[in-house]
């Protein structure tokens, strides 16, 4: 069995165990501190984060498996360690002197978060550093995380801020967001990396949680498809229906390898994400009105496929850049 | 020949969305999306202000649209207070008009459909419940599922089965509509909450044990209420549509908003612009067409499936193109709440598929000279 089958094998049992029964509670009260715990027991809170430093030092493709078997059974939960992960750990490891708060996020005693600038920031009443952080910032996720990673000309980290208030968006409806005021905490800056950076990183890790939501709603999909019956006869019966699945299959079989393949990660990750709204809309639509109701588990991946099509980047702006990787620098400019 | 409409409607247009944007506030829209409650307060401002008519259907259809531009939660619940209740005006007596249809167009009761059930949804014939005969009437029994009004309804129109089918393929044979009160004796709604989209309006799960229905409930003939159901899908479906179109051009104004605050729009955004436009446009002439042909009572069922499945695709289409245009704002408030309500137009009242086999159907019917 190769490691990353091990990995895949561990993170399913752990899944079984502690989220299979309990998803819909999660999108509802959120994760709890029992949970978090046990996350990080387990090493997928500090996937990446070194051994010295209470992690579990996993390569980009253990991490990816981590992500998208959490997905399979709760993006909430995936979500939560890829923002530990990959938003926050992930950018403390690049700069030194991090190694006493890697550890707290490792261990789950403390949560970060990531603020975007002019991605995430309020527009209008955009942060800046004088003698302190100043200003507000809208959908941050885990608004009240300890520690927070703000983008500006650089990283800064900051602790504190005044959580103005909480509300659920589109997805992960087991991870609250909010808005955030400064008022002149310390902000130290970190690194010169800027948060476009990080999520490029990341690309990867988004992939494999798509995947992860793709495969669930196919599926989901396919097993509903043998139960169900419409006119006498079960609905994978019916040519339309059986070719949807088909289809997905193949492209799921198709991205999965690609995803962790590819040398160049943006591009996987901008398939995957389609493929992951797609999976979810044909899940819904084959479960037609049980789909539509939360208790389905069925529906939450339309929204939460959407939700992280939008929080991982602009597509737009990632296409211009893949066809400039491909076509050369003066593609895609007008 | 003009393919526009008349001065009057698009009036009423302008009036509808007038209404829409001054009633359906960020506000209200936000709490009944969150407490999934009944918007009472607005369905009478929408009957109270003439926005659903039978006997001027446009004007319905085209409230349904502008409501839907907005909101579809709060619009569609509004109008279809009176869901239904077109069976009483094709097949109903007149003392069933006067009791029931009378009463619901003025807004002072709430109607409701009560066809599917857990065991069967698209296969309508399918459905379980039973109308055994009695003195006077007959005894309902059964379960209905994803009653929309179901939990406020003053009354129901049930499709229930009243002899058995003679066989498998004559299942739809042998089937009655018949109208239920909402305080009789044996009936329960359950409502259901945690939907996708489209949360203030009421969905509930009904449960009939040994109800007596009197004979003067009996809608139309015994025997027909597969037919009469299938009728009023003919008219319904367009309504499905014009909610559709609605929805599609409300994410049509959210791109454009999008794209008017931007500096520079590249070629790329200007194509998904007039590619969203473009099919909003086709979506609502073939809805406008599938509706003039049954507002002239010469309904064409094919056209009819068109446009429902036509433009619930074109809704999904230009909701996941705006999304991903707007980005990450997108996430929250008034847009991702369109964008859960925009999927359901592909379910109900038909899905897509079954749209497919009624539109297949039809045309090798017209082939083959029938
Ligand atoms: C919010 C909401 C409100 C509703 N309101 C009402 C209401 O007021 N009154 C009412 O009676 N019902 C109502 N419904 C029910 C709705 O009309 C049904 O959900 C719909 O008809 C589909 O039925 P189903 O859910 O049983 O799915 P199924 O019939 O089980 O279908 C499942 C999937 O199989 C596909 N399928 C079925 N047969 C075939 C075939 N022959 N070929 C290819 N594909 C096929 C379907 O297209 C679908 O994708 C409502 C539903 C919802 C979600």
């Amino acid at each position: 069995m190769s490691e990353e089958e091990l990995v895949r094998q561990v993170v399913s049992e752990f899944c079984e165990k502690e989220i299979e029964g309990s998803w819909l509670k999660i999108e509802r009260e959120g994760l709890d501190r029992q949970l978090i715990s046990k996350l990080s027991q387990t090493g997928f809170l500090g996937a990446i984060v070194p051994p010295e430093l209470g992690g579990a030092g996993m390569s980009e493709k253990q991490y990816m498996v981590v992500l998208e078997v959490l997905a399979e059974h709760s993006p909430s939960v995936s979500f939560y360690v890829f923002l530990q992960n990959s938003l926050v750990a992930s950018p403390l490891m690049s700069s030194s002197g991090n190694e006493e708060l890697l550890k707290e996020i490792a261990s789950g005693e403390i949560r970060g978060t990531m603020i975007h600038d002019g991605f995430r920031m309020a527009k209008k009443n955009s942060i800046s550093i004088n003698g302190g952080l100043k200003g507000d910032a809208k959908l941050v996720p885990l608004p009240d995380a300890e520690v927070k990673l703000v983008s500006l000309n650089g990283l800064y980290l900051v602790r504190g801020g005044t959580v103005k208030r909480t509300y659920r968006v589109l997805g992960f409806k087991g991870i609250a967001f909010g808005d955030i005021e400064f008022n002149g905490e310390k902000a130290v800056m970190i690194s010169d990396e800027k948060a476009e950076s990080v999520f490029l990183k990341a690309s990867g890790p988004v992939a494999a949680m798509a995947i992860g939501m793709a495969r669930r709603s196919i599926n989901m999909a396919i097993e509903y498809s043998k139960q169900r019956e419409a006119f006498g006869k079960k609905l994978f019966e019916f040519q339309p229906i059986s070719f949807y699945l088909l289809s997905l299959k193949e492209q799921l079989e198709a991205y999965e390898s690609y995803v962790y393949g590819a040398a160049d990660k943006l591009r996987a990750k901008a398939l995957a994400l389609d493929l992951a709204r797609r999976a979810a809309r044909v899940s819904l639509q084959v479960h037609g009105g049980y789909g539509y109701l939360e208790d389905s588990g069925v529906e939450r991946f339309y929204r939460d496929s959407m939700a992280l099509s939008l929080i991982s980047g602009l597509r737009l702006n990632e296409m211009i850049e893949a066809s400039r990787g491909i076509l050369g620098p003066g593609s895609a400019t007008v | 020949m003009s393919f526009e409409l008349p001065e009057q409607y698009e009036e009423h247009r302008k009036r509808a969305r007038e209404f829409a944007l001054k009633n359906f506030t960020e506000e209200l829209s936000l709490k009944y999306d969150e407490t999934e409650g009944y918007p009472d307060e607005i369905r009478r401002a929408v009957f109270e202000g003439g926005f659903v008519s039978f006997e001027d259907p446009w004007k319905t259809l085209i409230s349904m649209e502008e409501f839907c531009r907005v909101d579809p939660g709060l619009g569609l619940s509004a109008i279809a207070a009176a869901f239904g209740s077109e069976l009483l005006l094709l097949y109903g007596t007149e003392e069933q008009r006067k009791k029931y249809l009378e009463p619901t167009l003025r807004g002072e009761r709430i109607s409701a459909l009560a066809v599917t059930e857990p065991v069967a949804g698209s296969d309508v014939a399918g459905i379980a419940s039973t109308l055994s005969k009695t003195d006077g009437g007959f005894l309902l029994n059964g379960h209905k599922m994803f009653i929309t009004n179901g939990s406020v309804a003053s009354h129901y129109y049930v499709l229930a089965r009243s002899s058995p089918p003679p066989s498998f393929e004559k299942r739809h044979h042998g089937m009655s509509v018949v109208i239920v009160e909402r305080g009789w004796e044996g009936l329960k709604a359950f409502k259901l909450k945690g939907k996708l989209g489209m949360r203030a309006t009421d969905t509930a799960e009904l449960v009939f044990e040994n109800i007596k229905v009197p004979q003067e409930n009996l809608v139309g003939e015994e025997g027909k209420g597969f037919y009469y159901i299938m009728t009023f899908f003919n008219i319904s479906r367009a309504y499905v549509a014009a909610q559709a179109v609605g929805i599609a051009q409300g994410f049509l104004d959210v791109l454009g908003e999008a794209l008017k605050g931007k500096a520079n729009v590249g070629e790329w955004e200007q194509f998904v612009l007039a590619e969203a436009a473009t099919k909003v446009e086709a979506a609502r002439q073939l809805t406008y067409r599938a509706a003039s042909l049954i507002f002239q009572f010469r309904p064409d069922p094919a056209l009819t499936s068109m446009a429902k499945y036509y433009s619930a695709e074109v809704a999904n289409e230009v909701a996941e193109a705006a999304m991903l245009a707007v980005g990450e704002d997108a996430i929250k408030g008034a847009v991702e709440k369109l964008y859960r309500d925009a999927k359901i137009t592909e379910i109900w009242e038909g899905t897509s598929e079954i749209e497919k086999l009624v539109i297949y159907r039809q045309l090798m019917k017209r082939l083959s000279g029938q």
